[in-house]
Formats: structure tokens, C-alpha cells, sequence
């Protein structure tokens, strides 16, 4: 046996994804041997020809088998074409193909490419949106939100809530609630770990099985000790060296000794959204005296057999409805929400799918209609062919399964090229995770993507050849014609294609353009500050002196000592980045805006009494540094900003536009006074500048209310971590390894995360959108091209058939320009119809995709016209090539033909 | 033809098998028949026919995860005793056909050429 060679890597995958899966590496080793044989005797090019011909051969034949198998005993004439008559049409439309290579070209590659398009996005959708998630029976997990009364934003939950709701309700088993743990984890350099502090029936939920030790359950949580943590095989590979002994040593996270119990497998993850980025678990333990306030747990539970996810919606609104009236202080105006745990997963990127999908659908359709229009035409081409096998006695039966094959052929071949070329597409989207979509990883084309492909090209194929069997053929007017005979029925179909053709395009092509329109809308949006020459950075300060270990199962409120020490730390830092050269200005802030969770906390005039729970209103809050406001460009409106206060001004905050308008409507705020908090004796501090509105959590959505603090009021003292915002004279990029310079020297403890230059934050934000736009562009072009083509094709084949008439009306004296004008005339009949009907169709299913798009209304006057005019010189420019040859017909040479 | 006489390609294969030791895999059948036919055999073809065959309980197969010889997964198949009864009721079957046919099969060539 020849081991030396192997088929290439690339040619190896394609045909993998074709052969039985219950055999496939066998059948894979026993190709490889015959490849192998093959290369020796003939050459690899040959061998390799040889071996991509298997990746046909073995679906076609195991479909025949099974055909056969199934037809036994039913001795119909489609038993018979089957088993022998199909073999024999596909050996002829193999064969035909091969012959005409132009037709075959475009054909193929026309609807190969339709194919690629809608299996990439099909994988895609139904990897993303309807695969069951990786948990056993996920189907059951579902998440919990505390949501604002009628809204579905999706906010964490307060502790004290998740106790009574894990005691008091009926329809759900191991509910946990978890937030994100950064930690510094002290090796030789400190190193920030992202990772998950969820309540003791984690794993229960779950029911997810270590590589390697074991996990924790409901049942340790007796033991007492919470200091153990169970790590993600990522970060075992990576921080330990994949070495198993790490399993029953101690680490330490934020200075305090944690037991490694066990090590999770590769393809473990949680949570699926939010924070994904999880490596390692480690026990919550919520204490009895909780806060209700507090939102900051996401909670999960698995719902009880039998229970749907209304009835625990049910059950938890009405223990939610009971607990209001308890406390209504600290819940009224707050709801509850419970979801599928996929959901949140794939519930932000479903509506950018479905219409992505819709595109390829669209384009397929333009696609087929090409196809179809091109097998009527070699039909009518053929039209004395058949005649003569119908004069000679072939079953009618016999020629319309033969049409059928013809086609079915050469749509499922397509379908092969568009499932290869897909495989090849997702691998590479897979590989650079270019749309950022979740759970991509897990996608790739598999046994229910091949069926549906191979169902559909077999539709396809029937729908298409069944056009070109519908021709009425009448053998003795075709013989007696010759071949100038004409057709009316397969011209009107043709035509009908054709107007089909412009329709989708036009479709397409209004999807395009809005999606477009509204993602320069979204580039256009103004944040609210000047995000150019900006470096940020986020430090966590969890493993330093500032956070004495022992803290941390606690929320600490009251850590003078460290809030001092923080304060310290905080003036130095900048003191000694704003003496770098090439710095303008730094700011500190508790969070960046559009960088994650905004926290937020009840706001009303000092000077009246507390609102009711209902009419409370709530704001975005941040600590920042005196010289925040300058570094990220926020513009004031009125007053000052704290530039000009200095780090602990006291009881002053700055309020954004927004807040300033909901608070004191039609009135200054500045010098006004704002409760900061729901309790008359909670702190009052007096605005001393109103700030232009920056976005706080997603470029697109509404500005919520906001006020900033100066962090000499340090409001959120367990807050780990602290953000830069650094104006540079030049690129932030230079900066980056001046600053980390700095920050190392000033505190060596705390791990620097989170690089990047404001306007990269922004562009992050828009790249989905701006990727998706692009696709539909790229569809949106093709199908204009493809449509076009149709539209020249139909044109020209009736150029050429009325080659003669044009002819004789030409030399009675018709002038040539007279000739293409009714050639033209009638291109243009289609393309008009077509783009009417495009253009209602447009307007009727614009109102689905209206959620998709920012700013531009869903029936845009101009996008329409502008549609309407691309496409309409397109159809007239295909129409214009055929009526110029028109013209330029000249009579005597006809004539004389004849 | 009925449902349980020999296919000419199951023929052909079981035939293959046999000259191999009644024991054999894909790869030196498909060899075998392009090398004794003269004709390019697809790799398919012969997986279809074996797993028909064993289908029939005229083969039956175990697949060796890590083959000794490669290193890598095969699955063998092995001739039953049905298989090696219906080849011999096919060669005599034949055998019957062809009886004293040699002359008029010579003459018939000859005729055809002239």
C-alpha cells in the first residue's frame, strides 16, 4: 500500500461531507488507498480529478440504490426511468453540458451560486437560531429578568428576590442566579481571569460532566468552604499547561487560595450570552439579609417536566405581584421576565438572519427563474428534435421524464457545487468569526443541511423542467416550420420569467438599499462626545491592597479605608499619564459608555417630596475624574464641569440632556438640586452642568437619563475596576504601550484589559450591521446582473426568431430605427411590468423588515425611485443590445438565406 | 430476473472476494476488478454492492477502528456459505447455457466479420 500520497486536506473535507455517515472514516481511509493507487499510475492532477468525481458519484448512487429499493414491485414506467432511464438522461445532460460549455457555465454557475447563497445563510439560521443549545435537554433552561413594568430590557435581579423565588415557586427545579468575577490571578505577572460566581446548583442545572475531577453541587454547599472553582479547558491549557494536577491544588484569585476541583471540557461554555467570556466557576453564597435593590444576578433555572415556559412566566409574576405588595418600595415599576434560555442567546441577531436569509431566498428565486428560462429556451431550441421522437412513437410520458431529468441533473449538480462551496464559506466565516455571531463555532453543514439541498435542487429541478415539458408540442406545424417556428405558450412563459426575474430583483433590491441607507444612518449617529484621538483602557484593581482578600463573598459598603487608598492611587495614575508626552487630557471613570452593563439608580428633585414607586424615575450613574468630561469631548450645554472642580467636590453631579429635560421640564437645572436615590434621606447633590446626551449602552438605542459623580463620592466602593479615557495629540494606537508602561509602574498588581481606541469601540458596535449591509449589497448586485442577463436572453432569442419579419419589413421600407423600437418596445414592456410589480410587492413586505432599519421608513419615496431608475436602464440597456443587432439585420442577405 | 439470484456486478464482486481468501475491503476489490474487467470501477458501486450483499446475509462485516496494516479505520467483509453456494449455482447455471455452444459461438464471429 502507498502511503506517500494523500489527497489535499481541502478535497478530503469536500467529499467527507458526501460519504454514509456510520462508515465515513473507513470509507474516507479506503478513498485515500485508491487515490493513493492512482497518483502513482496516473499522476496527482489526474487522481485528484478522479477523486472529487467520488464526491458526485457516491450521493448519486446511493440515491439510485435507494430509489430502487423503495420502487421494488411498483413496475411503474418511473421505476423503469428511474433505474435505467435516469442513468441514461444524466448521461446525456452530462453530455449536453459538456457540448455547449457557455450554456453550462452560466447555467451552473448561475444557480450554484443562487445555492451557495441561501445554504450558507440556511446553515447559518438554523445552526444559530433552532439547533438546540449544548446543554442536556436545553430546552428546558430557561433565564429570569427583572424588566421595568411593559418593557423587555432585560435587567438583572436583586438578590433577596432570587431567595424567595427559589423557595416559593412551583414550577421550576435549580434556580441559580450569577455575575461575572474578574480576578487577578497572581502567577508571575498578574493576570485578569473573566469568570462566573453562580449559586451551588450551577452544575445541577446544568447537568454538565467534567473532563477531569469533579464539580460542585447543591449538596457541597453544606461543607461550608465557597472557596473552590472549577476552570474552563481554555484556561487550563493556557494558564496551567493542561496539567492534570492542578486538580486538588490550590490558586489564587484576588490573593485568596482557591481548591481547583475540576477542569470542564472543550466544548463547555456559560453562560451562552452576557458574560460569555466565563473561564472559570466558582460558587455564589447569597446571604439572608440580601439587598432588594441591588439588581446584579442573572438567573436561570430548569423548568419542572411537563411545565411550559408560559406557566413559569405565570408562576413567577404572580410570586413577583405578591412580593410587590411586600416591599413596594423597592419593586413597584419592576416586572419579571422569563425566556427560553436561547432567547437571549440568538434572539439580537434573529431579525439580521431572517432577512439575510429572505435575501438568498429572493436571490435563489431570481436564480431559478434564470435557469428555468434558459432550459425553455434550448427547449424550444430542440422543439424539431422532439417533434421527431414524438413522430417516431416515444411515449409522451418518456419525453416529459426526460425533460425532468435534464433539468433535475443539472440543478442538483448545482446543488453539489452551492453545499461544497458553502462548507467552504462557513469553514472561513467560522475561522475569522466575521458577522461576531454566537455559537458559530458549532456551525457547519451536516446531514439535515445536505437533505434539504438535495430536496430542494430536486424541486428545483422538477419545477424548471417541468416548464419546458408543459410546451405543447405539434409535431407536424414544428416539421413543417423548420426551425424558424414559433412558440407562443413557451414565449409567453419565457416572458413571464423574465418579468418574475425583474420583480425579486427589484424586491432585492429595495431590501438592499434601505439596509444600506439605514446603516449610514447608524454611521452618522453622534455619540454624544468626540471619540477621535481617544485611548481607553480598564484596570482591575481586585487583586491589590485596595481589595483586601476575604471581601469577596460579601458586597463590602463600607471600605473607607480602601476607598482612600483608591482615591490615592486614582490622582497618581493620572498625574503621571497626563505627564506623558503626547497626552492632552486623562479621564477615570467606573465604566465607559458602550462598553457593557450600565448601572443605574432611582433620581427625583430634592425640593419636592419622593414620587411614587410607579412614577419613579431612573438614571444611568458614573463615577469620573475631574478631567473625564475634557477627554472624552462631552460638550457642555450649561453650567460648568467638574474640569474646573477638582476631585471631591462635594454633593455636585453633572446631568445629561435628557435627565435635565425629564426632571425639570421647560426649566435651567443648573444650581438645581437632584435626590440620588428612593428614600427621602438618601444624598442630595446640586447640578452644576448639563452635558450634550452620550450614548450609554447601544449606539442605535435611546439616551436613558444620566449623572456623573466625581469619584471623591465614591458611590460604588466594591467596584473593581477603573476605566482611562486618554485624549492624545496622535494616533491613541502610539500611546498604548507608554500608558500600560505607566499604570504598570504605579500599581503592579493590577492586570491592564481592554486596549482599544474609542472610535475602534464604535466601529465595533456598527460591524455586524455594516457586514450585513455589505452581504445584501453583494446579493442585491447579483441579482440585478442575473436578472439583466435574463432579460438579454429572452430579448435576443426573439430577435433571432424574428429575424426573417424584420427582415421582410425592412426591405417593404421600414427604417432601422423603426425595427429596434419595437424590439425595444417590447423590453421595455417587460422590465416595466416588472418593476410595478416588484415595486408593490416591495411595499407590501417592507413593513417586516421596518424593525431592521434605523431612521429610514420602511416605504422611503426615494429609495423606491432610485430602485426603480437602477433597474429600469439595466432591463433597457439588455433590451438595447438585441434591438441594435435588430437594426443592423440586412434584408437581401436574409432574404437570400432563405 | 428474481430477487434473489446474483446481480453480474454482485457477481462480480463476490467473485473478487473470493479470489482475495473469502476475506477482503474496498479498496483491493475495486483493483481487482478494474485490473481482471479492463473497466474504471467506482469506489461507490462496490460500497453499495457489498452492503446490498451483506444486506442479504450473503457477506457479513466488522470494522477494525485502527487496522493494524494502515492505521487507520476499514471495514472487512467475508464471504458466508450462501454467497459461495449462490456462485456455484451461477457457474452452473451458466455452465448448462454455454454447453456445446463453442462451435456456434466461433462461427457466429466469424460470420459477423466477414
Amino acid at each position: 500500500m502507498s502511503a506517500r500520497h494523500l489527497p489535499p486536506s481541502w478535497a478530503r473535507a469536500l467529499v467527507a461531507l458526501v460519504l454514509p455517515r456510520h462508515d465515513r472514516d473507513a470509507a474516507l481511509a479506503d478513498l485515500d488507498e485508491l487515490y493513493a493507487i492512482r497518483a502513482d499510475s496516473d499522476g496527482k492532477r489526474r487522481a485528484l480529478a478522479w477523486y472529487l468525481r467520488q464526491g458526485i458519484t457516491f450521493p448519486f448512487m446511493a440515491v439510485r440504490a435507494q430509489a430502487r429499493a423503495t420502487m421494488v414491485g411498483t413496475g411503474s414506467a418511473i421505476r423503469n426511468w428511474l433505474t435505467t432511464g435516469l442513468a441514461y438522461d444524466a448521461r446525456h445532460t452530462i453530455r449536453a453540458l459538456r457540448r455547449s460549455p457557455g450554456f453550462s457555465l452560466v447555467a451552473l454557475g448561475v444557480l450554484g451560486l443562487g445555492m451557495t447563497g441561501a445554504i450558507t445563510v440556511f446553515t447559518l439560521a438554523y445552526g444559530i437560531l433552532l439547533r438546540p443549545l449544548p446543554y442536556a435537554d436545553a430546552g428546558r433552561i430557561v433565564a429570569m429578568f427583572t424588566t421595568d413594568a411593559g418593557e423587555r430590557d432585560r435587567s438583572p435581579t436583586a438578590p433577596a428576590n432570587v431567595i424567595d423565588w427559589r423557595r416559593d415557586n412551583h414550577t421550576v427545579d435549580f434556580l441559580t442566579a450569577a455575575h461575572p468575577w474578574s480576578v487577578t490571578m497572581m502567577v508571575d505577572e498578574p493576570r485578569r481571569l473573566a469568570g462566573l460566581r453562580a449559586t451551588w446548583s450551577l452544575f445541577d442545572l446544568l447537568q454538565a460532566s467534567p473532563l477531569l475531577g469533579r464539580t460542585w453541587h447543591e449538596a457541597d454547599s453544606l461543607q461550608g468552604d465557597d472557596r473552590v472553582v472549577v476552570l474552563s479547558h481554555a484556561l487550563w491549557i493556557r494558564e496551567f499547561g493542561a496539567d492534570s494536577a492542578v486538580v486538588g491544588r490550590t490558586i489564587p484569585l484576588n490573593g485568596d487560595p482557591h481548591l481547583v476541583l475540576g477542569v470542564m471540557p472543550a466544548d463547555f461554555g456559560f453562560p451562552p450570552f452576557w458574560a460569555s467570556d466565563a473561564e472559570f466557576w466558582a460558587p455564589l453564597v447569597l446571604a439572608p439579609d440580601a439587598s432588594r435593590r441591588a439588581q446584579f444576578l442573572r438567573v436561570f433555572a430548569r423548568m419542572r417536566p411537563g411545565v411550559t415556559v408560559d406557566q413559569v412566566q405565570e408562576d413567577f409574576g404572580a410570586m413577583h405581584a405578591r412580593l410587590s405588595l411586600a416591599f413596594p418600595d423597592d419593586l413597584a415599576g419592576l416586572d419579571v421576565l422569563v425566556e427560553p434560555l436561547r432567547e437571549p442567546v440568538v434572539g439580537p441577531v434573529r431579525p439580521i438572519l431572517m432577512g439575510l436569509l429572505g435575501a438568498t431566498v429572493l436571490l435563489l428565486l431570481v436564480a431559478v427563474a434564470n435557469v428555468a428560462n434558459l432550459l425553455l429556451g434550448r427547449a424550444l431550441a430542440s422543439q424539431r428534435e422532439r417533434a421527431v421522437r414524438s413522430a417516431l412513437g416515444a411515449p409522451r410520458g418518456r419525453l416529459i421524464l426526460h425533460e425532468l431529468g435534464q433539468s433535475t441533473v443539472l440543478t442538483v449538480l448545482a446543488g453539489i457545487l452551492g453545499l461544497l462551496t458553502a462548507a467552504v464559506v462557513i469553514r472561513s466565516m467560522a475561522a475569522t468569526d466575521m458577522l461576531g455571531l454566537p455559537r458559530s463555532g458549532e456551525i457547519g453543514v451536516d446531514g439535515l443541511v445536505v437533505l434539504v439541498t438535495m430536496v430542494a435542487s430536486l424541486v428545483i429541478g422538477v419545477a424548471c423542467g417541468g416548464l419546458s415539458a408543459m410546451l405543447r408540442v405539434s409535431g407536424a406545424e414544428v416539421l413543417r416550420a423548420g426551425h424558424g417556428a414559433r412558440n407562443r405558450s413557451a414565449g409567453r412563459m419565457r416572458d413571464a420569467l423574465v418579468v418574475a426575474e425583474v420583480a425579486l430583483a427589484v424586491v432585492l433590491l429595495v431590501g438592499a438599499a434601505l439596509t444600506m441607507r439605514s446603516m449610514i444612518g447608524q454611521a452618522g449617529i453622534d455619540p454624544g462626545m468626540t471619540s477621535s484621538g481617544v485611548l481607553t483602557m480598564t484596570l482591575d484593581m481586585g487583586g491589590t491592597s485596595m481589595f483586601p482578600p476575604g471581601q469577596e463573598t460579601a458586597i463590602a459598603s463600607d471600605a473607607a479605608d480602601g476607598t482612600e487608598r483608591q482615591l490615592a492611587f486614582f490622582r497618581e495614575t493620572v498625574r503621571r499619564v497626563e505627564a506623558l508626552p503626547g497626552v492632552m487630557s486623562v479621564g477615570l471613570t467606573s465604566h465607559l459608555p458602550l462598553a457593557g452593563d450600565a448601572w443605574s439608580t432611582a433620581v427625583s428633585r430634592a425640593d419636592r417630596a419622593v414620587p411614587p414607586a410607579e412614577e419613579r424615575l431612573t438614571a444611568v450613574t458614573r463615577n469620573i475624574s475631574p478631567g473625564y468630561p475634557s477627554a472624552l469631548g462631552l460638550r457642555v450645554r450649561a453650567g460648568r464641569s467638574f474640569d474646573d472642580w477638582g476631585w471631591d467636590a462635594p454633593d455636585v453631579v453633572m446631568v445629561n440632556e435628557t435627565l435635565a429635560a425629564r426632571v425639570w421640564p421647560g426649566e435651567l437645572a443648573v444650581g438645581r438640586t437632584l435626590r440620588l436615590g428612593s428614600d427621602l434621606d438618601d444624598p442630595v447633590a446640586t447640578v452644576i452642568g448639563v452635558v450634550t446626551d452620550v450614548k450609554q449602552s447601544a449606539l442605535t438605542g435611546d439616551v436613558r437619563p444620566e449623572f456623573y459623580r466625581p469619584y471623591g463620592q465614591n458611590h460604588f466602593p466594591w467596584n473593581r475596576q477603573v476605566s482611562l479615557a486618554v485624549r492624545t495629540a496622535g494616533p491613541p494606537a502610539a500611546l498604548a504601550r507608554d500608558v500600560r508602561a505607566v499604570l504598570r509602574e504605579v500599581e503592579p498588581l493590577a492586570p491592564v484589559t481592554d486596549i482599544r481606541s474609542m472610535d475602534d469601540v464604535l466601529a465595533e458596535e456598527l460591524f455586524a450591521s455594516r457586514v450585513a449591509a455589505a452581504l445584501v449589497g453583494v446579493l442585491a448586485t447579483f441579482a440585478i446582473l442575473v436578472s439583466g442577463f435574463g432579460l438579454f436572453g429572452v430579448v435576443s432569442f426573439l430577435v433571432t426568431q424574428r429575424r426573417r419579419e424584420f427582415g421582410v419589413r425592412m426591405a417593404l421600407g421600414s427604417a432601422p430605427g423603426s425595427v429596434s423600437r419595437l424590439v425595444l418596445w417590447r423590453g421595455g414592456l417587460l422590465v416595466s411590468l416588472g418593476l410595478v410589480i416588484g415595486l408593490s410587492v416591495s411595499a407590501l413586505l417592507t413593513g417586516w423588515v421596518a424593525d431592521l432599519l434605523y431612521q429610514v421608513p420602511a416605504r422611503d419615496l426615494g429609495t423606491f425611485a432610485g430602485t426603480a431608475a437602477v433597474l429600469g436602464a439595466i432591463g433597457l440597456l439588455a433590451a438595447w443590445l438585441p434591438a441594435r443587432r435588430a437594426a443592423r439585420t440586412d434584408p437581401s442577405l436574409l432574404l437570400r438565406q432563405e | 430476473m428474481s430477487r434473489d439470484s446474483l446481480g453480474e456486478f454482485e457477481h462480480m464482486v463476490l467473485l473478487a472476494i473470493l479470489r482475495q481468501g473469502g476475506t477482503s475491503y474496498s479498496v483491493p476489490i475495486v483493483v481487482e476488478l478494474e485490473g481482471r474487467t479492463g473497466r474504471s470501477v467506482a469506489p461507490a458501486a462496490v460500497y453499495i454492492a457489498l452492503r446490498r450483499l451483506e444486506k442479504r446475509g450473503l457477506l457479513t462485516s466488522r470494522l477494525e477502528d485502527n487496522d493494524p496494516e494502515s492505521g487507520r479505520p476499514r471495514r472487512y467483509f467475508i464471504l458466508q456459505d450462501p454467497a459461495l453456494e449462490k456462485l456455484r449455482e451461477a457457474r452452473q447455471a451458466f455452465a448448462n447455457l454455454w454447453d456445446g455452444m463453442d462451435a456456434a459461438l466461433e462461427a457466429g464471429r466469424a460470420g459477423g466479420r466477414s
